[in-house]
């Protein structure tokens, strides 16, 4: 068992057309039996700094510590992490007991502490009855399993999964997200897991990791991620639909602080501690942060709705707000008519502002 | 629209009614409906016939005749061709030394052209250019490899004496192909220098495809180079190498020229192949029979191989 040390990672491909700086600057320490999920969209780095890990790829420059022990240099073998692929990666012409057997005939285990060892993590798996069949003659669901069971055979310090559930069915992803997580809890071992798919990020994490274009943009619980954004690309990367933008200006009218949009003012609880340098700012509302309000509500907003979506347990309205649309989510049962004008009424606790129009631009709080 | 004639008494009308007016359709219309298929095949499969089956059925008839060239008829003698083929110590001979000719290239050409795909499968400045100069000798035609060759392995001019003496492993120069001793092992490193790199190209097409996440699984299990290549790349190639094995012993089996242009058979018959034993009976000696008798034999034991071949094959699958 380890923590996690992460120092300064940087990784950069050199290629014909150019670098690639895949990482930039990765710090981070994960505690020991921790769930640490990276995320962010696809090209980012995510991989990398996971197979940097692993010891598949040597990083540029940067150092990587479990526990006291600093393993930038050594071989995968030797830092004792178990990874699951995308792939699976399983060996084909082995059977799924020489393929959860592999890494500990390596390592010089013998025959009978090997037998023992399929016997107790099979049942875990439901794969008992599967032990002699050939990886290509099981379902996706019990390849995935195989792949977990040839990592946690070896009782790994550290678990690197990379997008270990983006190959299997809708359905068969809740199912193995559920099982990853019992696993867990049962194991207690460190683990770190690549998705660009934030709901498996938000189930399963102790702390989330997001990145983009090799930077970390931040780090903290499902629930920092998602209740403070440190800026404008978390804040839309995380949360389905995606928080609602609105471009403008942050002002200070009559001794109150006011966020001007295109079409709509919106007058803010407070100022944030330090005003920017310029007033360009952008202001966000998650679409379940709207409510319908009475017409005569103070501060109520008047707007259009222009087309209402039903998703299974509720429903998304696109409503015209000033020169702009936002969304708001709302339970199926209420039905809003396109055409129709609505009152809209914004939780003043619950927006968020960002200093800056681009994917960079900071949380102002 | 029904011209003809109406349908025999006794037949069930429900049936009729249900029945499409084929009827009214000619016969030529009817033979092309039903047997288009076949109509289509037949001039490839006489084409097929003709050029195959003809040649193949004719040499096995002239495999039971007494047959030369000024009795172009020939005279039937049954299986005497056969008895006399295998009671003839040179033909024992010649099976013996077809054999290892072909086992022995075969293996040799599967093992270095192996070791150089792996190599050319590295990275390093230059690959594609060593890639396409690794093909030369294949593409180059036969005559001219034998040319050079002979060149090489001169006994009084040739480059390989000359940088041997000069280095001083040996004394005197060697006479390479004159020589029972050397001879046959100076014809089989041509022949697999000449076609080791039809094991290359095909080994390296298929170490391309090998995904490169289970050498990084491996890795991660703790299999270090040697463990990686006995128990990935060697079971990833495997499928290919035995079919490399099929063709390359066939053709190499029945491989003429090779030897013929470099020795003839000699010297005192230390490189006298089977396909060279057919020419020598046949054209040398004018017994077509004979020489058609070796050459069926030699079909015969091919057939066995790939026989074998296949059945090993069924057998890995299950
Ligand atoms: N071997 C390589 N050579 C050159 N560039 C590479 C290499 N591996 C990755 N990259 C580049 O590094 C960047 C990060 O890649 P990485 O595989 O880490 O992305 P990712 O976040 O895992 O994306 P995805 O969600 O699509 O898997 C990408 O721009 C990619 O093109
Ligand atoms: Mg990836």
């Amino acid at each position: 068992m380890a923590n996690v040390r992460i120092d300064r990672l940087h990784k950069e491909f050199r290629g014909p057309t150019g670098t690639v700086h895949a990482l930039q600057e990765l710090t981070l320490d994960i505690a020991d039996g921790e769930f640490v999920s990276l995320v962010g969209p696809s090209g980012c780095g995510k991989s990398t700094a996971l197979r940097i890990i692993a010891g598949l790829e040597v990083p540029s420059s940067g150092r990587i510590l479990f526990g006291p022990r600093d393993i930038t240099k050594l071989e995968p073998r030797d830092r004792n992490i178990a990874m699951v692929f995308q792939s699976y990666a399983l060996y084909p012409h082995m059977t799924v007991r020489q393929n959860l057997e592999y890494g500990l005939r390596k390592r010089g285990i013998g025959k009978e502490e090997r037998a023992r060892k399929v016997a107790a993590i099979a049942p875990m798996l439901r794969l008992e009855t599967m032990l002699e069949r050939k990886p290509r003659q099981l379902s996706g669901g019990q390849r995935q399993r195989v792949a977990l069971g040839r990592a946690l055979i070896r009782d790994p310090e550290v678990f690197l999964l990379d997008e270990p559930l983006s190959n299997l069915d809708a359905k068969l992803r809740v199912h193995m997200r559920a099982e990853l997580a019992a696993l867990h809890q049962k194991l207690r071992t460190t683990m770190i897991y690549v998705t660009h798919d934030q709901l498996e990020a938000m189930t399963l994490s102790d702390r989330i990791v997001v990145m983009n274009h090799g930077v970390m943009q931040q780090v903290g619980t499902p629930e920092e991620i998602y209740s403070r954004p440190a800026n404008r690309f978390v804040a839309e990367f995380i949360g389905t639909p995606s928080m609602n933008m609105i471009e403008g200006e942050l002002r200070i009218e009559g001794g109150r602080p006011v966020f001007q949009g295109p079409g709509i003012a919106v007058p803010l609880p407070q100022a944030p501690p330090r005003m920017p340098a310029t007033p360009q700012a952008t202001l966000g509302v998650r679409p379940e942060d709207i409510a319908l309000v009475p017409p005569d509500a103070p501060g109520a907003i008047r707007a259009k709705v222009t087309v209402s979506e039903l998703a299974g347990a509720e429903r998304y309205h696109f409503i015209e707000l000033g020169s702009g649309s936002v969304i708001l989510r709302t339970p199926a049962t209420t039905v809003l008519r396109p055409g129709e004008t609505v009152a809209l009424g914004l939780d003043p606790a619950r927006l968020h502002l960002f200093a800056g129009a681009g994917e960079d631009a900071a949380a102002l709080r | 629209m029904s011209q003809h004639a109406p349908p025999a008494v006794g037949t069930h009308p429900a049936e009729d009614a249900a029945r499409p007016p084929i009827g009214s359709r000619s016969l030529l219309g009817r033979l092309l409906d039903q047997h288009l298929g076949v109509i289509l095949l037949l001039p490839s499969a006489l084409t097929f016939l003709v050029l195959l089956v003809f040649p193949l059925g004719y040499g096995i008839y002239t495999s039971f005749l007494q047959r030369h060239v000024l009795d172009p008829e020939g005279v039937w003698v049954g299986l005497a061709n056969y008895a006399w083929l295998f009671s003839n110590a040179e033909f024992w001979h010649s099976l013996w030394l077809s054999s290892l000719w072909a086992g022995v290239a075969v293996g040799l050409q599967i093992i270095l052209g192996t070791a150089v795909a792996l190599i050319l499968h590295q990275p390093f400045k230059g690959r594609s250019l060593v890639r396409g100069l690794v093909l030369f000798p294949y593409m180059m035609p036969v005559v001219s490899v034998i040319l050079v060759w002979m060149l090489l392995y001169n006994a009084l001019y040739g480059v390989l004496n000359w940088l041997l003496v000069q280095s001083g492993i040996v004394d005197a120069p060697i006479a390479w192909l004159s020589q029972p001793g050397s001879a046959f092992w100076a014809v089989v490193y041509v022949g697999v220098w000449k076609y080791f790199p039809f094991v290359v190209v095909i080994v390296l097409a298929r170490l391309q495809v090998i995904p490169q996440d289970l050498y990084e699984a491996a890795r991660i299990d703790g299999a270090g180079a040697i463990a990686r290549f006995i128990d990935i790349t060697l079971h990833q190639i495997k499928d290919v190498l035995l079919v490399i094995a099929l063709l390359r012993t066939i053709f190499m089996f029945n491989n003429f020229e090779i030897i013929f242009l470099l020795t003839g058979g000699g010297p005192l018959r230390s490189t006298m192949t089977l396909p060279i034993l057919v020419y020598e009976q046949a054209f040398g000696l004018y017994e077509m029979g004979r020489g058609s008798a070796i050459a069926v034999v030699m079909f015969l034991i091919l057939i066995a191989v790939m026989t074998i071949y296949f059945a090993f094959l069924r057998k890995e699958q299950d």
